[in-house]
């Protein structure tokens, strides 16, 4: 049950409220990290708030999970699917670089992230932006170590050429 | 392979992972119309006009520091208008820019003479200053709970920078001689809560203008609130109305349903009963966190009217038309009805409904569905 639904029967229980707080404390902000590289601010944000109301809703079945946050991905990443069609029209968008930064960069890499392929522009951002390790990578993708090695090598290596080129 | 990228570009992709942290959504992401079960059930689990509970939200919050350290917080919320105005709840409205495209007005529109003074709602920092065909001139304020405050079609200022600091009724603007190509001269006012989307500005500065915002609510304090259905029957509640008891937030008018006491720091869950028979309504999801900040918002409205009915509008002596138009409607407003359809299948899952020949758990399972709440502390919102 849900660590806040209405139980009839009594109050829910304290260890399942404490421990859905707990994961909103330490995990959603990782599992926004993720949703963001995956689809931008924008909907990675809307994404990370539906996967929120998701955990809140299956909290007991989430908290049985091994790696409730690679759950969670998935959860997220279903919700966005339902509205591919739709979204279809957004395009992924990442801050400009400057805005919150002194550094007057040739080449912004806000806009220089969204050529990236999808799982590279993840595997560079989670590794790089967001110092996760590889093996929570490879977690939260479902790959194996050694594809999220590729993926951030060959990321890094394309995005470096994006921005030599650009400039 | 790792030793292959430059420290340097490390270190600017490090700087870039903060910026991503702290960027907040730009634009609202619309749902589309009548796509999953789960959306569906969402727009009714979570279903709330929590539009007015956003007030509770950029109330005060002594928790949290200043934005300038030495000074206190600002608490104080200014009406933004500094003259005579005019607005109604135009929130939802349907409006077409300039180049014809139809969206959305997720701002309130406040009309007022061309020159009128505009103010700051609340305290903030000017986190954008910007000029677009559809908003004009206009200023974002984050205020230091992160809710964003849009103040658009003002006239060009040369007097603000971004980052500034301003203070409540501060003079931010003045506003434009046209508001937009088709509009008088008004402000557009858009109240945006972090991580989350656009909430109703209209009570909340009905409330600001009346002046029955408590100016020492405290969010973890106790709240006794009415809610108020506007849309009921059989296990079709939806509430969107909430009224506070005077030294709590109190928005808008409205019958009240029942009174529920409700710790703003703890889960609730609440029943209503379903008695009132209310006209068509916009149904809302929201996510409430437990000093109302919005995690999620969706709003869901009936689906528009179909191409076929347009047609069949325009041509009435086309039978084929009428009759594509009639099966169309009929669709829509079957779609509308299962759009407020009580999801029971958590209430299954849960065993609280092991028996549906029981109304009475039946009807208690329905209430439930209709009015969950997710609350999340504030301080758990990044």
């Amino acid at each position: 049950m849900s660590p806040r639904a209405l139980d009839l029967a009594g109050a829910p229980s304290v260890a399942l409220v404490n421990g859905f707080d707990a994961f909103v404390t330490g995990e959603i902000p990782r599992l926004r990290q993720a949703l963001v590289a995956r689809y931008g601010v924008d909907v990675g944000s809307d994404a990370t708030s539906a996967a929120t109301l998701w955990a809140w809703e299956h909290w007991e079945q989430l908290s049985r999970n091994d790696r409730p946050i690679a759950y969670l991905y998935r959860v997220a990443q279903s919700s966005q699917r339902t509205t591919w069609a739709w979204r279809k029209r957004i395009t992924t968008t990442f801050p400009s670089e400057a805005a919150t930064t002194d550094r007057t960069a040739a080449v912004d890499l806000g806009l220089v992230l969204a050529k990236l392929p999808t799982n590279q522009r993840i595997c560079v951002l989670l590794v790089h932006a967001h110092a996760w390790s590889y093996a929570e990578v490879a977690e939260l993708l479902g790959m194996s170590v050694d594809a999220v090695t590729n993926h951030v090598h060959r990321g890094t290596t394309r995005l470096r050429k994006l921005l030599k080129e650009d400039q | 392979m790792r030793s292959t990228t430059p420290p340097e570009f490390q270190q600017r992709l490090a700087a870039y992972g903060t910026i991503l942290d702290r960027a907040r959504p730009r634009v609202r992401v619309p749902q589309p119309e009548g796509r999953t079960r789960r959306i569906m059930a969402t727009a009714i689990t979570a279903t709330l006009g929590v539009v007015t509970l956003a007030l509770t939200q950029i109330l005060p919050n002594p928790s949290k520091p200043s934005l300038v350290a030495s000074e206190p917080v600002d608490q104080r919320m200014v009406f933004p208008i500094d003259g005579p105005v005019t607005f109604i709840d135009s929130f939802g409205a349907t409006r077409r820019d300039v180049e014809g495209t139809s969206y959305i007005d997720q701002n309130v529109d406040l009309f007022a003479r061309a020159g009128t003074r505009v103010l700051a709602l609340r305290a903030g920092r000017i986190s954008q200053l910007n000029e677009t065909p559809r908003l004009g001139n206009h200023v974002w304020i984050t205020d230091d709970d992160g809710n964003r405050y849009l103040y658009a079609h003002l006239q060009k200022s040369t007097s603000l920078r971004e980052g500034q600091v301003v203070k409540a009724g501060q003079v931010i603007g003045r506003i434009a001689r046209r508001g937009s190509d088709t509009a008088p001269s008004h402000l557009s006012l858009g109240i945006h809560l972090p991580l989350a989307m656009a909430v109703n500005p209209f009570p909340i500065i009905q409330t600001v203008r009346t002046g029955s915002i408590a100016p020492s609510y405290s969010p973890s304090s106790t709240v006794v609130v009415r809610l108020r259905t506007v849309a009921s029957g059989d296990g079709k509640s939806i509430i969107t109305g909430i009224e506070g008891d005077g030294a709590s937030p109190s928005v808008g008018p409205g019958q009240s349903q029942l009174n529920v006491v409700m710790p703003a720091a703890a889960p609730i869950t609440a029943l209503i009963d379903p008695s009132r028979n209310i006209p068509p309504f916009r149904a809302s999801t929201y996510v409430w966190t437990t000093s109302a900040t919005l995690w999620s918002e969706r709003l869901r409205h009936l689906p528009p009217a179909s191409r076929e009915m347009r047609a069949a509008r325009a041509d009435p002596d086309n039978k084929q038309l009428a009759v594509a138009g009639q099966r169309r409607e009929l669709h829509r407003q079957r779609q509308a009805h299962h759009n407020v359809q009580p999801d029971l299948s958590v209430a299954h899952r849960q065993g609280r409904l092991n028996d549906p020949s029981n109304e009475e758990q039946l009807r208690s399972c329905r209430s439930e569905q209709a009015i969950r709440v997710v609350l999340v502390r504030r301080s758990q919102c990044h």
